[in-house]
């Protein structure tokens, strides 16, 4: 069969041999050039760049939904839990796409009773993020979680998730030590330290909670979700994911009864006085450092803190001295006064300069220098160290101060505690002012006192506490406590123990000596019968207030001029006098006389101390249930 | 010489011919459009009862009876009444507006109840047939410009019409088509380049004016943004880049073997729009990996290089210039399509023969690979 075209086929027509040979090379070379370039960005993509894009495609579709972990708790001595965490639940909404978002926000913002508005912005807030759940409502009531899930299927998006959220079963006591929690700042969030915090994350801002933030923090778990393009959760299982880890639990040395009778009767101190607006208490194991209570009034509520305060409310609880934050326990800076005494004591008899047999003349001025008056207008007579404790003789403690030399005194406070942080387990301490000659002339330098010289007058003020001197209520705690130990003053700690999540302690924290004070057995007695005789001696400034009272407390009592207001009122002492076991510090900012308003502070304090360690053995007669009798 | 016979194409079945069929190439096509199944069944994941797969399914098969009839209709027969089917292609061309159907701002498509029609797609080949009757009725040899501008002028009516749909990638690819059958033809490279030379210099008065006197452009100014946002992807990563930058994911993440059928995260989760379609060799590179890739390009490689040694061993210059456009329209489909998916190519509209899901461009380069096979077939022929 020949084919109709055959002759169609003009060999004329056909291109010559060279022309073929030209096309075939520049197509071939056409080809292979383009496929080179094809299969070289493949190459490219897949092997050279591989694992950047399987890392690029691994963060599009796999997004990792955190369960928070628990924070530890603070517990006290006993097991009474100060801090815990309570079980919540947080309105979480899920943004789907903007037609379901116009729907179901107007309906959200009326079940929560919350601007639309504010739910708006939160949403905006996570624009670009929504592959994350917004956070919308936290603690909600039993009602609303009811509402919402009976308006489930008219609310895409919207899920309720439970939350851990901080909680203090005791209200506001201790909260100044406590200290709070909060979402971390964004200052914070640019700190080091706190690498591994996102946004949102919760930390420990003030107090045990921001000291023992590293302990008290879990490990949150998480499970991973895999969702498509838009961010929405495709449902597909990936797997069980990881569990929370609980904080570890802080046990603290604080008995919560002691710690809430401390804070009475610093409470009913205030009440009672009219210039008195804040008050502050430590009260240290005398053995051991640790912290037995630990009070300043007044403090705040940590729950009010953390489940939402306005700002304007925050204010006015503020301004009207009705919550305050800093903890003067260990922040708050006042003259010790007479207090001060014991340390000048301990410095007089261990330097030398007097012993227990002297007796010096005070006719209610000191010679040398008349402007500077004893307390007491027609003097004290004949005292020694002893009596001079008691009665508190600023005459015998100008000659001190005189004899010693302010220098001499700041070495024996040095060691006592004074001037210095104590090193108790709490952020924020202040160092106080231990003045020396040094000191004084730096200050001069820096323009804060008006001569470089220690006049006279000032080592004789300095030795029975007034000009210079500024030191915390804790410092003043150690400096009792390292008296009443023979002299081995223990580093303040309010943390006894780590526990894990289920109370099994893990670390026990052993008590630490912070310095030894190396002076004769018969200093530190001779002190001590002074403290006692100023409670049990009639002429004693606190014999009033303790003279009846089941067991013997030795104390010092300091009313501090205050150079901007009303006298500080002080106490310190320890008790029982025989076997120490508590060491106390008690001041009344502006409460006037120390044996007046701090004194019964103090008086209560140990009282509570020794019913709870030693409770009355009274028979009590319970009366029979009676519907159980009718059984 | 016999006077040309008058009437319809006539469809002759030699048996023995079948032996000679080049099997290479029919094998590589079988090969890519048996394996379009899985993969559209994998970027739509079996929706609506694997409702894409089937439709696919069913045009594979007509595309093989495509195929048969671009093998047994004889090419001559097609170029002798190529005038009249230029003409017809253009009036269907100018009537889309009209009659046509728009879609995503669109009008490229013409109802026809069981699929959409595709004038464009069908006036690719329409173009080359057309270019080769127009140069294959002429002298051989080329001694100006003006012996080739015919071809460019015949091919601005419905480049222009296709422009107007919107269709970049449809009218570049219909220009460079008619550019390689002039080439095909024997035509000097110089005078192709001196020509491209004009155009370009002609693109740039056009945008100089846009740009310094304001004068309107003839294309719409998104396609700018789409070029440029094909090259740059990362730099507008949610907006005009998402697309690719999706795809060189999709791709990269594939590695060296792929995550396997049906496991690709960025298909199976939606990340790349159009995946079933125009972005179909992301699935290939997600779920194949580089070797299965580089497999499936080795298949184009092969269906090319057969049809320029089938254009090059043709009878007659009508074969071979029609075997040279089909080649061209391969090549141009495979490098722009594959080059976008993987951001180096503009995102134009251009599906992937064989592979990409969509009947109009299935069932015409199947009846082209048709046409090559029935040159081949030819070539053999004659031979004895």
């Amino acid at each position: 069969m020949k084919s109709k075209y055959r002759e169609v086929t003009d060999p004329s027509k056909r291109l010559s041999q060279k022309d073929t040979k030209r096309i075939r090379n520049v197509v071939l070379s056409i080809i292979v050039l383009s496929f080179s370039v094809l299969c070289l960005q493949l190459f490219n993509l897949q092997i050279v760049s591989g694992e950047k894009y399987r890392a690029m495609s691994e963060n599009n579709y796999l997004r990792i939904t955190p369960i928070p972990a628990p924070r530890g708790d603070i517990i006290d001595c006993k097991g009474n839990i100060l801090a815990t965490s309570r079980p919540t639940f947080t309105v979480f909404y899920w943004y789907l796409d903007e037609a379901k978002a116009e729907e179901t926000l107007p309906r959200l913002s009326e079940i929560l009773d919350m601007e639309l508005e504010q739910i708006e912005k939160k949403v905006q807030q996570y624009a670009g993020r929504y592959y994350q759940p917004i956070p919308i409502a936290k603690d909600i009531s039993p009602e609303i979680y009811i509402r919402i899930a009976e308006d489930a299927p008219n609310l895409p998006g919207v899920f309720i998730e439970p939350q851990p959220i901080r909680y203090y079963p005791q209200g506001s006591l201790m909260s100044t030590t406590l200290g709070y929690v909060g979402e971390i700042s964004q200052s914070q969030l640019a700190d080091a330290q706190w690498a591994d915090y996102k946004i949102g994350d919760i930390l420990g801002q003030e107090g045990l909670e921001a000291y023992y933030e590293k302990v008290l923090r879990g490990k949150d778990g998480g499970y991973q979700v895999e969702v498509d393009y838009r961010g929405r959760p495709t449902g597909s299982d990936l797997g069980p994911g990881t569990e929370p880890q609980p904080g570890k639990t802080v046990q603290l040395e604080i008995d919560c009864d002691l710690q809430r009778a401390v804070e009475n009767a610093l409470l009913e101190a205030l009440e009672k006085s009219e210039t008195a607006k804040s008050a502050a208490a430590v009260v240290l194991d005398v053995k051991t450092g640790g912290v037995k209570a630990i009070g300043s009034v007044p403090g705040f509520d940590g729950n009010m803190l953390i489940s939402g305060i306005s700002a304007q409310e925050l204010d006015e609880k503020i301004s009207s001295d009705e919550w305050r934050f800093a903890n003067l326990a260990i922040t708050g800076l006042y003259t010790p006064g007479s207090a001060f005494k014991v340390v000048t004591a301990v410095a007089a008899l261990a330097e030398g300069k007097t012993t227990e047999s002297e007796m010096f003349f005070d006719p209610g001025y000191h010679p040398m220098v008349p402007s500077l008056v004893c307390h007491r207008r027609g003097g004290h007579g004949y005292v020694n160290i002893v009596d001079a404790l008691a009665v508190s003789c600023n005459t015998y403690f100008y000659e001190m101060g005189r004899r010693l030399g302010v220098d001499a005194i700041a070495k024996y406070g040095r060691v006592m505690g004074l001037g210095a942080k104590t090193g108790i387990d709490l952020f924020g301490e202040n160092y106080g002012t231990l003045p020396t000659t040094e000191w004084k002339e730096k200050a001069y330098a820096e323009g804060r006192v008006a001569q470089p010289q220690f006049l006279l007058s000032e080592h004789m003020m300095a030795g029975m506490g007034q000009v210079f001197h500024l030191y915390t209520p804790i410092q003043m705690a150690s400096v009792v406590q390292c008296i009443a130990n023979d002299g081995v003053r223990m580093k303040p700690r309010l943390a006894a123990k780590i526990l894990d999540s289920d109370y099994n302690v893990i670390e026990e924290i052993e008590p630490e000596i912070s310095a030894v004070l190396d002076v004769g057995p018969d200093v530190l007695d001779t002190v001590r019968e002074g403290m006692l005789k100023v409670t049990s001696d009639p002429r004693g400034t606190a014999y009033w207030v303790f003279y009846n009272v089941p067991f013997e407390v030795a104390g010092k009592t300091g009313t501090a001029q205050n150079p901007l207001g009303e006298d500080h009122a002080w106490f310190i002492g320890f008790a029982p006098f025989d076997e120490p076991e508590i060491a106390l510090a008690v001041v009344v900012d502006q409460g006037g006389s120390g044996s007046t308003v701090a004194g019964p502070v103090a008086r209560e304090i140990f009282e509570s101390y020794m019913m709870l360690k030693y409770p009355p053995q009274v028979e009590v007669e319970v009366e029979p249930d009676q519907t159980r009798e009718e059984h | 010489m016999q006077a040309k016979p008058v009437g319809l194409p006539s469809i002759r079945i030699d048996k023995k011919a079948i032996q000679r069929i080049d099997f290479w190439l029919l094998g590589a096509v079988i090969v890519l459009e048996i394996l379009s199944l899985p993969l559209i069944d994998s970027a739509t994941h079996g929706v609506d009862g694997h409702y894409y797969l089937k439709r696919q399914a069913v045009m594979v098969v007509v595309s093989f009876v495509a195929l048969l009839i671009g093998m047994f209709v004889d090419y001559r027969d097609l170029i002798r009444l190529s005038p009249w089917i230029f003409a017809g292609s253009i009036l269907l061309l100018a009537l889309l507006p009209f009659i046509g159907k728009t879609v995503g701002g669109a009008t490229r498509w013409i109802s026809l109840k069981v699929f959409d029609l595709q004038p464009s797609e069908l006036h690719k080949v329409v173009t080359i047939v057309f270019t080769a009757w127009l140069l294959s009725s002429k002298d051989r040899y080329y001694d100006s410009i003006w012996d080739i501008i015919p071809a460019y002028a015949w091919t601005l009516i419905p480049v222009g019409l296709i422009l107007k749909q919107p269709d970049l990638g449809t009218a570049i690819s219909i220009i460079v088509i008619v550019t390689e059958v002039v080439y095909f033809s024997g035509a000097p490279g110089k005078l192709i380049l001196t020509l491209a030379g004009i155009g370009l210099l002609a693109l740039l008065i056009v945008f100089g004016l846009y740009w310094y006197a304001g004068m309107p452009l003839p294309i719409e100014e998104h396609w700018i943004d789409r070029i440029v946002s094909a090259f740059n992807p990362e730099k507008d990563p949610l907006g005009l880049g998402y697309q690719v930058l999706q795809s060189k994911i999709a791709i990269g993440s594939g590695g060296l073997w792929g995550k396997g059928l049906g496991q690709g995260t960025q298909n199976r989760l939606d990340f790349i729009p159009e995946q079933h379609t125009d972005f179909i060799f992301s699935v290939v590179g997600e779920e194949l990996g580089f070797i299965g890739t580089i497999g499936v390009i080795a298949l184009y490689a092969l269906i090319l290089y057969r049809c320029l040694c089938i254009a090059l061993d043709s009878p007659d210059s009508e074969g071979m210039l029609i075997t040279g456009g089909i080649l061209t329209m391969f090549l141009f489909q495979v490098v722009v399509n594959a080059g976008m998916t993987m951001g180096i190519m503009p995102v134009t509209g251009i599906p992937l023969p064989f592979l990409s899901y969509g009947a109009n461009a299935l069932i015409v380069n199947s009846f082209c690979v048709g046409l090559v096979l029935n040159v081949s077939w030819k070539r053999h022929k004659i031979l004895f």
